[in-house]
């Protein structure tokens, strides 16, 4: 057995599909439960066929969960300078984060947007794949050491570049810290705005009844293959309101067919209004 | 003891003597009348008396020994009447003693003085031995105190090492227990317990217990290092001892009042010359040397204690830092993990994309002209066509401004495109550049500003065709044209003529079409109504004002449009008309009234132009 059969066999007896993850790294993440459990792919097999427990345990492991407050913090402030603006005069204005992960995006997010008067009118979802992560999410709790010096950082790039008179945030309003005990946690005002659950992007219908203005869907697409990542380009463009933004990762762009659907404008994406071919 | 009767002793021995004193005359008498044998005479105690004159003086022999007996008896009595006074004085002395040692055994020593009075060995001795028996019950008395002290050390230590050793590694708990169970043992009234902290970087004192004590006065539990008594006690490492105390030095609560404590004590916590704390002790009372001593020892102990549980304390949150440390060490070394991961899965998509985008951009490198720039104008780079297109070297144009491939004439066209592009805005169009030889060349242009992810315009991307045969082409075409044109406008000229001999001739017929008892309309291709006579007019009760330049579908309702293929294909310009067929239709007048009415209808052509006139005669008129 290969890990691609061992992948065809978990979607077939499992809710979950990895088949079109990006070879290498799934091959790399499957290598690593392997090493780490001390198991073959056979025994793997076996295990994830009875276990419904351990194939969790296995989703939380085959995922990378990597994130950071205000991840590159220059991005973050375009978005805030060139995309929000556009969005002031809606009255809702709908978010959708996919693979929220610990929930630093969500976070981050927010935070930028109650500092600009804008919290109140958001509709925020924020999805991932990973139960554990989600409850993370939820709980809004962080290490401090750890994750302080992505705020500072991005408090740095404020100062050099303000955002509406924003140039400098004030980390105590939003979290409740104790150092003592390395940790900070997420206010509860701000902890109570979006909903944030459990939704496999790959199988899962949409969570939502309505589109949305804004999806994050940053460091995700980087684990998928072509394939399954126009598969995902293609949802977001049916989900997405006309003129809505698709923010990608640092390093992820749309490529192929779907590149005609949407403008990129910074690090976004803008749905284009108007379908047309363009030479 | 018989008393002895002395009088009769005397009389008794007289007696005797008496007697005796006779006999002994009797006998003699006796004797002497053996004589009468001897001599003839009568005999007569008289005759006697003759014979032996000396029988006078032994006559008073019964007389003398009576007398010797009473002498005797005398001396007797004397003796023992001395013997019975001795008797007597010796009964009461022994009484006497034995009274006393009575006394002695019953523990009472001080009512046997009568002794002392004797001096005879006997009391001397049993002098001595009272004041032994005194001065052993005394000691006897002070073994018990100390014994009973002792006990109360050792039960109170044995008591006290139960509660230290019970403890859970609280320090609160466990210095609230000990001066409770002081406080309780020694029955004193109130107790307080400091706790040296050095966790900071002030040392200094901790109420971490106390009892009795007024409350609102150790609100803050904190006493400073070097302060007060307490302070004192822990410098010197001594304890301290006070029975004077100064007024409101304590105030001792719980239902005793305020009143002021008769002694303090103060107690270093110490082990090894090490200090842990202090303990104070308040009481109404003063303290007995034993029960300081007492506190002193268990204050090794708790010293001992507390260090062990500090010790403790110590270790377990060393063991747990170190544990949570390997937690999140491992948690680490697996969010690293993931980091790299991460990293790799970037840097292979970025691979991915670069590949696809070289793809692209060989092909473009190819069959394009291509070339970068700064948003000035200044040229990042080239491709191996745009030097061949603008015949120049890749040296010659290093550095340059894109101005050198613009005629002077056109130079300011530059400025403006530079400007929309830094705008953000594409350019896209046919241009005209110059070569190194001057030369004209024709390029299709499309500028795409370059942006980066911060919305910044990193450079712009030229992607340019060679028109120049095209447009060369396109000038010999548009010259022929000309000449056509020329041609082709006299044409139109006489067209024009004819137009207006058939323009006449069409407002000729349209005369007599108006004057026509059939209603008659015309219409272009596209169902724009031309034509409406007056039968029409009168028909559909429109003015022709009304209908003129609108479209054929108002004078139809909308089910007829659809139910009906003649009307259907009448209004709709891309259907084939029913032409030459005389058809009964429904038309529908201003007030939407439903008229049916026969149709035909008849095409004209001039060239591409089609019009459509149809002619409509009322059915009801007909079948009158
Ligand atoms: C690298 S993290 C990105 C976190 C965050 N968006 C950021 O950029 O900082 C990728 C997340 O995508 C989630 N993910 C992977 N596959 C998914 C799927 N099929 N559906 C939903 N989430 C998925 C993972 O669980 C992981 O938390």
């Amino acid at each position: 057995m290969n890990f691609k059969e061992y992948l065809n066999e978990l979607k077939t007896h499992t809710p979950y599909d990895f088949s079109d993850y990006s070879d290498n790294s799934i091959h790399r993440r499957i290598q690593k439960i392997l090493k780490d459990q001390d198991l073959t792919l056979e025994q793997l097999y076996e295990k994830t066929k009875v276990d419904k427990q351990f194939v969790e345990h296995l989703v939380e492991e085959i995922t990378v969960n990597t994130t950071e407050f205000f991840r590159d913090p220059n991005i973050w402030i375009t978005l805030f300078k060139k995309l929000y603006p556009s969005l002031k005069r809606k009255g809702t204005i709908n978010i959708w984060h996919v693979g929220c992960s610990s929930g630093q995006e969500i976070y981050s997010n927010l935070i930028m947007l109650n500092e600009l008067g804008l919290a109140g009118r958001v509709n925020v979802l924020a999805t991932d794949i990973n139960q554990k992560m989600v409850k993370t999410s939820k709980d809004g709790s962080y290490r401090y050491k750890f994750n302080i010096p992505y705020l500072e950082a991005f408090n740095k790039a404020l100062s050099k570049n303000p955002i509406e008179n924003v140039s400098k945030i004030d980390w105590e309003k939003y979290f409740n810290i104790d150092l003592e005990d390395d940790f900070m946690e997420v206010k509860s005002f701000l902890r109570d705005i979006p909903t944030i659950q459990k939704h496999d992007l790959v199988k899962e219908p949409v969570p939502a009844m309505h589109k949305f203005d804004v999806i994050f869907c940053r460091n995700v697409l980087i684990y998928f293959n072509t394939t399954l990542q126009s598969k995902i380009f293609q949802l977001f463009y049916d989900n997405l309101n006309n003129s809505g933004q698709l923010i990608l990762g640092n390093h992820e762009g749309i490529t192929g067919f779907f590149k005609t659907k949407f403008v990129k404008n910074g690090p976004a994406y803008t749905k284009n209004k108007v379908f047309h071919f363009k030479y | 003891m018989k008393k002895i009767n002395v009088k009769n002793i005397k009389s008794k021995f007289t007696f005797r003597g008496f007697l005796l004193g006779l006999f002994f005359y009797m006998i003699t008498i006796l004797f002497g009348l053996d004589v009468f044998g001897y001599i003839q005479q009568t005999p007569s105690v008289f005759t006697l008396y003759k014979i032996f004159p000396g029988l006078w003086p032994l006559s008073f022999l019964p007389l003398v020994t009576a007398y010797i007996g009473y002498i005797v008896s005398n001396n007797f009595s004397n003796i023992i009447r001395a013997q019975n006074k001795h008797l007597k004085q010796e009964e009461t002395r022994s009484l006497t003693v034995l009274e006393f040692i009575d006394n002695l055994r019953k523990g009472n020593f001080q009512d046997s003085f009568s002794l002392s009075e004797s001096k005879d060995k006997l009391s001397e001795s049993l002098l001595r031995l009272r004041d032994y028996l005194i001065k052993s019950k005394e000691e006897q008395e002070q073994r018990r105190i100390e014994e009973e002290q002792r006990t109360w050390v050792t039960q109170g230590v044995a008591q006290f090492g139960e509660i230290l050793r019970k403890n859970d590694d609280n320090i609160e708990n466990l210095s609230y227990n000990i001066i409770k169970y002081l406080v309780e043992y020694m029955r004193i009234n109130q107790a307080g317990f400091y706790l040296i902290n050095r966790t900071t970087n002030e040392k200094h004192f901790e109420l971490t217990a106390c009892i009795a004590f007024d409350r609102k006065k150790f609100a803050d539990k904190r006493i400073e290092w070097e302060e007060g008594l307490i302070g004192r006690c822990a410098l010197e490492k001594e304890t301290i001892y006070l029975t004077d105390i100064p007024n409101n030095y304590i105030n001792i609560t719980s239902g005793l009042g305020d009143a002021n404590p008769k002694s303090i004590l103060i107690v270093p916590l110490k082990t090894n010359d090490e200090i842990y704390g202090v303990i104070e002790l308040a009481s109404f009372k003063e303290f007995q040397d034993f029960e300081i001593e007492f506190v002193e020892k268990t204050a090794e102990s708790i010293a001992l204690t507390i260090s062990a549980v500090q010790n403790t304390i110590r270790t377990t949150k060393l063991l747990k830092e170190t544990q949570s440390q390997a937690e999140r060490m491992s948690q680490q070394e697996e969010e690293l993990r993931q980091n790299l991961e991460e990293m790799q899965a970037t840097q292979e998509e970025s691979d991915r994309r670069e590949i696809e985008m070289k793809g692209i951009l060989e092909a473009i490198d190819h069959a394009a002209i291509s070339s970068e720039f700064e948003t000035d104008g200044t040229l990042i780079s080239v491709n191996e066509n745009f030097l061949k297109t603008y015949q120049y070297n890749l040296e010659e144009i290093e550095g340059q401004n894109l101005k050198i491939f613009f005629f002077k004439d056109n130079v300011s066209e530059l400025d403006q495109i530079l400007a929309d592009l830094q705008n953000g805005h594409n350019f896209k169009g046919r241009v005209k550049r110059r070569t190194k030889m001057g030369d004209e060349i024709y390029l299709l242009t499309t500028y795409t500003p370059v942006i980066d992810h911060e919305g910044e315009i990193i450079k712009i991307l030229s992607l340019e065709n060679d028109i120049t045969e095209q447009v060369k082409m396109e000038e010999t075409l548009k010259e022929s044209k000309d000449e056509l044109g020329i041609k082709l406008e006299e044409a139109k000229k006489e067209v024009m003529e004819q137009f207006k001999e058939v323009e006449a001739i069409k407002i000729r017929t349209e005369k007599t079409l108006e004057g026509a008892l059939d209603a008659i309309i015309t219409m272009d291709k596209n169902g724009k109504i031309d034509f409406f006579n007056e039968a029409a007019e009168k028909l559909w009760n429109y003015q022709r004002s009304e209908v003129l330049g609108k479209n054929i579908k108002m004078l139809f309702s909308e089910s007829s449009i659809e139910k009906d293929d003649f009307i259907a294909a009448f209004v709709d310009p891309e259907k084939d008309k029913i032409i030459g067929e005389r058809r009964e239709v429904p038309i529908k007048d201003k007030f939407g009234t439903e008229v049916a009415v026969l149709f035909l209808l008849s095409e004209a052509k001039v060239g591409d132009d089609h019009s459509y006139t149809a002619f409509i005669q009322n059915v009801e008129v007909e079948l009158f």
